[in-house]
């Protein structure tokens, strides 16, 4: 049967067919609906883990027991959990164990760049590469394989533009159903020395015997077609390759790494001229290089090591027109939505001069409007420890904002940490009851899970409990309230943390709201309601107008000096 | 519009519009209709309010996924918000200020119905993919608007 699907969601078919048993993952664009498509299968144990090193964790411990694993995260989620994953190398595995890793060169919406292909050299294990959604189709189910027979996790790299395009799959085959024997093993799953000697010399053995099998696999695929241009190519730069030289005779990589040299040289003395084409670092292109053959790529500067390529790049640098970088996002209309629950906070902050460390999340949208309130955003779960490190260099008393589900995704050490020193802090935690700048997933703080209840977990509970006593949660639409909080926070000692409470807008259910308009007569044009930010409130010629975009929120009716602001008439909100 | 070696969509507007859903029901619709056929979203951020873009590529045999305002046969244009640069072949289907009022609920899908004139994909199959998307609640809702959008089209194609 043949169907439409985006790369994603080939990714959880292929592995619901290959009878993975769990998916775990944290989420994060461009690799959500991994997770999210596999929930849809009642039989596979899905669930949004506590971050991506927990994921890992807890996957290899379905797979040490005998059953499928798979665990899915954005590229930087894999430096999370790239932790256990370099030891996981050594243990291997038991039942079949993938990592599902998305991309996202031309950070489309990501602090960074990273080609997760340097993970699995790094760890020294198998890392698949897709070019279509019918390929990761068929490579998920294979890596399952591939992972139990070589006794090693495995990594399926995409990129965003295989992860989120729709390609046609042909679908064959039922579900399998796989568990292993669980025998104790102390030798390869306590890593110890001298354990750890064997399964280092082990590990080699492991990589070298799957090197061997790599031109078996069928998974390497050569197409020739004229002796004059050869190009090695992987992923998604397979497609930019045959529309921009048709012409060329192809050596497409499935496994990328690790790479068989005889099966490369072959492929290189049929062509006259050899090119290596990639998303990404020059990854495949070095490896090529590094077994003495002669290629052209990345490193000679015919195409772009940043950003994304495209066949317009690839067809230019033929004509001898080479590009500096690929395609990289330089969209800058995101901001935060009207109504949203932290415009509040952020418009008093903006009047406030303090260091404040920013962490990941939609609050990071905040400094398109408010361009003097975050000083930093680096890493999930950062802010707190730079705004720690920052006020024990200058004595200031600092703050650092971060979300609920970033809170428990890894701002919690950084909490420990500056308490540990008594760093002088106000955290405040952006509680909108969900994950929300990647589509509004759940979170232990939310008390659901992916399917149905879970247990939860107020913020406060942590805090107190690490001897925090300065606390308090305020409401996201009261302007005083806020006010007042922050200044006690800054005036306490040591640790302050404010909870501001409200939930994300977009996930607000639908209800009758009364929305808001300018009263034209009243207003004296002073501005005060656009300093709030709201994407809503706009320069309308002489005069201010309340776009239909308003969600009723009534920040604005606290900041008009002159009550020039009125309920204007009930709207349903549809959400 | 006649298809030639393949026919390259680009869909935009703002976050909450039904980009995504219109990018795809089309690509359904060729797929029904037995085109190789290809769809790329940018999103992710872009939730938050900003700008949306879906690409559609439908032919014999497609490789390259990705579509440029430049290269695009079709740009579908649901808001205001976005200026591209296109080739002068470029057809542009957009709803008027009246329609976008009119259609709040499903611009998207009266868009479709826009767009079905310049394509040769039986009305059956826009059909099938309009219900595939909608399920039972929505789909005759959904149906008038691609119809009325259609209809619409027709109308300006023989007025002009």
């Amino acid at each position: 049967m043949k169907t439409l699907l985006t790369g994603n969601e080939a990714v959880a078919l292929g592995a619901y067919k290959a009878g993975v048993f769990a998916a775990t993952g944290y989420p994060g664009t461009p690799a959500i609906e991994i997770i999210e498509s596999i929930a849809c299968y009642s039989e596979v144990y899905t669930e949004w883990s506590v971050n991506e090193k927990t994921a890992l964790e807890f996957a290899s411990g379905i797979s040490l027991s005998g059953r499928r694993a798979l665990v899915a995260m954005k590229h930087v989620g894999l430096n999370v959990a790239s932790d256990p994953l370099m030891s996981l190398a050594y243990t291997g595995v038991n039942g079949g164990l993938v990592i599902a890793v998305s991309d996202d060169p031309g950070m489309w919406s990501s602090q960074n760049e990273q080609d997760s292909r340097l993970f699995g050299r790094m760890a020294n294990i198998p890392v698949l590469e897709p070019s279509d959604s019918e390929e990761a189709y068929i490579f998920t189910k294979r890596a399952f394989e591939i992972s139990e027979n070589f006794d090693l996790p495995v990594i399926l790299r995409l990129t965003r533009s295989i992860s989120h395009t729709s390609t046609i799959v042909n679908i064959e085959g039922n579900r399998k159903d796989c568990c292993r024997e669980y025998r104790i093993n102390v030798e390869k799953n306590v890593l110890l020395p001298p354990f750890t000697s064997r399964q280092r010399l082990s590990l080699q053995k492991r990589i070298e015997r799957f090197r061997e099998f790599t031109p078996l696999s069928g998974l390497n695929t050569v197409e020739i077609l004229s002796n004059r241009i050869g190009i090695i190519t992987s992923g998604i730069a397979y497609q930019y390759v045959k529309d921009a030289v048709p012409e060329a005779s192809v050596l497409k990589i499935g496994i990328v790494y690790p790479l068989n040299a005889q099966e490369i040289k072959e492929f290189s003395v049929q062509v006259k001229k050899l090119f290596v084409i990639e998303e990404s670092e020059p990854f495949v292109e070095n490896a090529v290089r590094s077994m003495g053959i002669k290629a052209k790529g990345k490193a000679d500067g015919l195409f772009p090591v940043a950003g994304e390529l495209n066949t317009t790049i690839l067809r230019e640098a033929f004509r001898g027109n080479y590009s500096i970088s690929g395609e990289l996002c330089r969209d800058n209309h995101s901001a935060l939505c009207p109504g949203c629950p932290y415009l509040g906070v952020f418009y008093l902050l903006s009047s406030r001069n303090i260091f404040t460390g920013g962490d990941i999340g939609c609050y990071t949208l905040s400094v398109h409007t408010f361009p003097h309130v975050l000083d930093t955003t680096l890493c999930m779960g950062s802010g707190i420890s730079q705004a720690a490190g920052y006020s024990v260099s200058t004595g200031e008393k600092v703050a650092a904002v971060i979300g609920d589900s970033t809170f428990f995704h890894s701002g919690i050490p950084g909490i420990l940490n500056a308490i540990y020193h008594n760093a002088n802090l106000l955290v405040i935690v952006l509680d909108n009851h969900t994950t929300s700048m990647t589509g509004g997933q759940p979170h232990i703080g939310t008390g659901k899970g992916i399917r149905g209840k879970k247990k939860k977990l107020m913020i406060e509970d942590v805090l107190s409990g690490c001897g925090i006593k300065y606390i308090r949660r305020t409401g996201a639409y009261d302007l005083k309230e806020i006010d007042k909080a922050i200044n006690e926070g800054l005036s306490a000692k040591g640790i302050s943390v404010i909870i501001i409470d409200g939930e994300c807008i977009l996930k607000k259910k639908k209800k009758k709201i009364s929305l808001f308009s300018i009263d034209k007569k009243g207003c004296l044009l002073c501005g005060a309601c656009l300093a709030l930010g709201c994407e809503a409130i706009v320069k309308n010629g002489d005069s201010y107008l309340i776009k239909n975009s308003c969600n009723g929120c009534g920040l604005c009716i606290q900041v008009c000096e002159n009550n020039a602001i009125k309920k204007a008439h009930i709207n349903t909100i549809r959400r | 519009m006649q298809l030639k070696k393949h026919i390259s969509i680009l869909f935009a507007g703002r976050g909450g519009q039904g980009v995504l859903t219109a990018s795809l029901i089309t690509a359904r619709a060729f797929f029904l209709s037995g085109y190789d056929v290809k769809k790329s979203d940018i999103k992710g951020i872009a939730r938050r309010g900003g700008r949306v873009l879906s690409t559609l590529i439908a032919g014999e045999k497609i490789y390259n996924p990705k579509v440029t305002p430049e290269t695009a046969d079709i740009v579908v244009l649901l808001s205001k918000d976005h200026y591209f640069t296109c080739s002068d072949s470029t057809v542009s289907v957009a709803p008027t200020d009246e329609e976008v009022e009119k259609y709040r609920r499903n611009v998207n899908v009266f868009c479709l119905g826009k767009l079905s004139i310049l394509l040769d994909i039986p009305l059956k199959n826009w059909e099938e993919a309009i219900q595939g998307r909608f399920g039972n609640d929505t789909t005759q809702f959904n149906l008038r608007a691609f119809y009325e959008g259609k209809k619409a089209a027709e109308f300006m194609q023989h007025h002009r």
